[in-house]
């Protein structure tokens, strides 16, 4: 309201109720006198000038640009570039992050089967699938029955497992035995 | 909303016709430079950011959805373009003391009186760059180009009692700042 006062945009009712006011506060008053000077301030200025002829020249030196196909700055992206690459790089970064983190921390993210064999050696577990020697340790055991109890836990082993890698983890010998007891549904 | 002859023209410019563009530019060349001109003092400078609006216009007019009127549109990228040259200047100044010799070399042999316009306007301008972005923007459009509020509130998308908020901070702000430099 202040600002349409000092400009004089006050209808002569909305200008009577502004002057009560004024008159009745002196922070208002300071204000008001604050925004004269601002404007009296922006009045004062220099009009600033163009060269002569720049307004008639700017088309033909603009095309110049244009259809020189000059190589613009960064901002010559595409709007719906810059709308989306933002987003893409926050997205790439993520992943990357994500996969790093895969990458050291694989057990988080695999089966049971996975950290199973990331606590033995490669040779022992096709021994432990094979029967020849006993599970290292208990945890491991019980990881590997887990594993294979599919109707009670709902673990789809190959949703994280492919073939190939069991069978590059485990031997060949040692899936076909996994696959048996998957059938069982049981290790014994 | 868009004149009708405008939303012609930029069809016939997506057609193919470069002289729908050309129309367009030879329409708002002079609004924009003003505009630009206002947040970036030097002639030169702003004449760089015109061209640059008006070649992004070029660039992304097949993406103009007609949303908007086609000034508030290119109004928008003018405004845009023109802060993100102020951020990189107030960059550039922490690693430079060499503008502010300059610009005082070249006030030496002016008279007087216009010599302390010149120092006013320079001090406005401060007063100006000084506003947060926002008020900046509705300052510029409000004052210099005396533009409506609802008008500035399409450009800015916005509401109009925070612009009308925002426009008196702005004067408040730039009449605190006079003061104190008297």
């Amino acid at each position: 309201m202040l600002i349409d006062y000092a400009e004089g945009m006050l209808t002569s009712e909305q200008r009577e109720e502004a002057d009560r006011l004024l008159a009745l506060s002196p922070e208002l008053r300071e204000e008001l006198e604050i925004i004269r000077s601002a404007f009296s301030g922006l009045q004062e200025t220099v009009q600033d000038t163009v060269p002569e002829f720049y307004f008639s020249t700017f088309l033909p030196r603009l095309r110049q640009q244009i259809d020189s196909g000059k190589e613009f700055s960064g901002w010559s992206i595409p709007y719906f570039v810059e709308s989306v690459f933002r987003p893409v790089v926050a997205l790439s970064i993520v992943f990357v992050m994500f996969t790093a983190y895969q990458a050291f921390h694989p057990e988080t993210l695999q089966s049971p089967v996975y950290a199973l064999i990331n606590d033995c050696a490669q040779e022992e577990i096709s021994d432990v699938v094979n029967g020849v020697v006993a599970f290292p340790t208990v945890e491991s055991e019980n990881l590997f029955e887990t594993t294979l109890d599919l109707e009670s836990f709902g673990i789809d082993l190959f949703q994280t497992q492919s073939e190939s890698e069991l069978t590059a983890l485990l031997g060949e010998q040692g899936l076909e035995q996994v696959m048996q007891n998957l059938e069982n549904s049981s290790i014994d | 909303m868009n004149h009708p002859d405008e939303l012609q023209l930029i069809e016939d410019f997506n057609n193919g016709n470069e002289q729908a563009y050309n129309q367009l530019v030879l329409r708002y060349k002079e609004k924009i430079y003003w505009i630009v001109r206002r947040m970036i003092p030097d002639h030169d400078e702003a004449d760089d950011i015109t061209q640059n609006v008006f070649i992004k216009a070029y660039q992304s007019l097949s993406s103009f959805k007609g949303d908007s009127s086609f000034y508030t549109w290119i109004y928008r990228i003018a405004i845009n373009l023109s802060l993100n040259e102020i951020r990189r200047k107030k960059i550039r100044r922490t690693f430079s003391i060499d503008e502010g010799i300059h610009q005082f070399e070249s006030h030496d042999a002016l008279p007087l009186e216009l010599l302390e316009k010149k120092e006013r306007t320079k001090q406005i301008q401060e007063a100006i760059e000084r506003l947060p972005d926002k008020q900046k923007k509705v300052f510029l459009l409000r004052y210099y180009e005396e533009l409506p509020y609802d008008e500035i509130a399409k450009i800015l998308k916005t509401s109009v009692g925070g612009l009308k908020a925002n426009y008196f901070h702005a004067v408040k702000k730039i009449g605190v700042y006079l003061k104190h430099e008297k």
